[in-house]
């Protein structure tokens, strides 16, 4: 559980950009439908295939069980892509941006770093569909030469203003 | 030499295969879970998203269930 100190407000939580996630959501449908095609197949070609070990009239129940357990498989994929999709944030607050990178189930880096460390903000948004639904790469460079990406981000100008208006009202403050 | 239909389709093999697919995705659906509660930081997706997971998968076991008994009867 992340865990916020005294006084910090979340002000901006980043994600990547929705498309890239239905990207592989139709992947995986693509996937779902594959074995349908199947039972589209000529009843001789089966006969002449599966013939000699004698499954013929049983051909549809055995895809159907086989594809009901091809759902299953695809079903934890799904999930796990929108659990990576989802829990792979940034978060910005009033003191830090906070960089939680999930990356499967088992593999979760959470690292941070605070507004006066920062050296260096850029966006890099390359390609026309990038450019029109605007996601993109955002890097923030630090004082400790550090660098911290974040691929896929949506609205990545706008993440980028968020940090440099922080890390504005920081150093004005102080 | 012609394979007889029992050696193929064995309802215990397939029961097998089911067994363990569904165990798999009963542990993945604990893990899933428990990431949602965990690191998903409260927010309305999360909430709801343990139910949606939970009923699409009961739905996706019992038709898997189903197909295994309509292939083995």
């Amino acid at each position: 559980m992340l865990r916020l100190e005294a006084d910090e407000k979340v002000l901006y939580v980043a994600r990547k950009h929705w498309f890239l996630f239905a990207t592989e959501t139709f992947f995986l449908a693509v996937l779902a439908l594959l074995p349908s095609i199947l039972f589209f197949i000529p009843a001789p070609f089966f006969d002449e295939v599966f013939g000699v070990v004698a499954i013929r009239g049983h051909i549809i129940s055995l895809v159907t069980f086989f594809w009901s357990l091809w759902l299953m498989f695809l079903w934890m994929l799904f999930a796990l892509f929108w659990t990576n999709f989802y829990l792979d944030v940034w978060i910005v607050t009033n003191f830090r941006v906070i960089d939680i990178d999930q990356v499967g189930l088992f593999n979760r880096t959470i690292s941070a770093f605070r507004f006066d460390h920062i050296q260096d903000a850029s966006v890099k948004v390359s390609g026309l569909l990038a450019t029109i639904i605007d996601f993109g790469t955002v890097e923030i460079r630090t004082a400790s030469e550090e660098s911290f990406k974040f691929k896929g981000v949506a609205h990545p100008h706008q993440l980028k203003e968020k940090i440099l208006a922080e890390h504005h009202r920081v150093h004005t403050v102080a | 030499m012609q394979i007889t239909f029992p050696l193929v389709i064995n309802p215990l093999v397939f029961a097998g295969i089911l067994a363990v697919v569904i165990l798999i995705l009963g542990t993945f659906s604990v893990v899933f879970i428990y990431h949602w509660k965990e690191y998903g930081m409260e927010t309305p997706y999360i909430k709801r998203a343990p139910k949606i997971y939970l009923s699409v998968t009961a739905l996706l076991c019992t038709f898997a269930v189903v197909s295994y008994f309509i292939l083995i009867s």
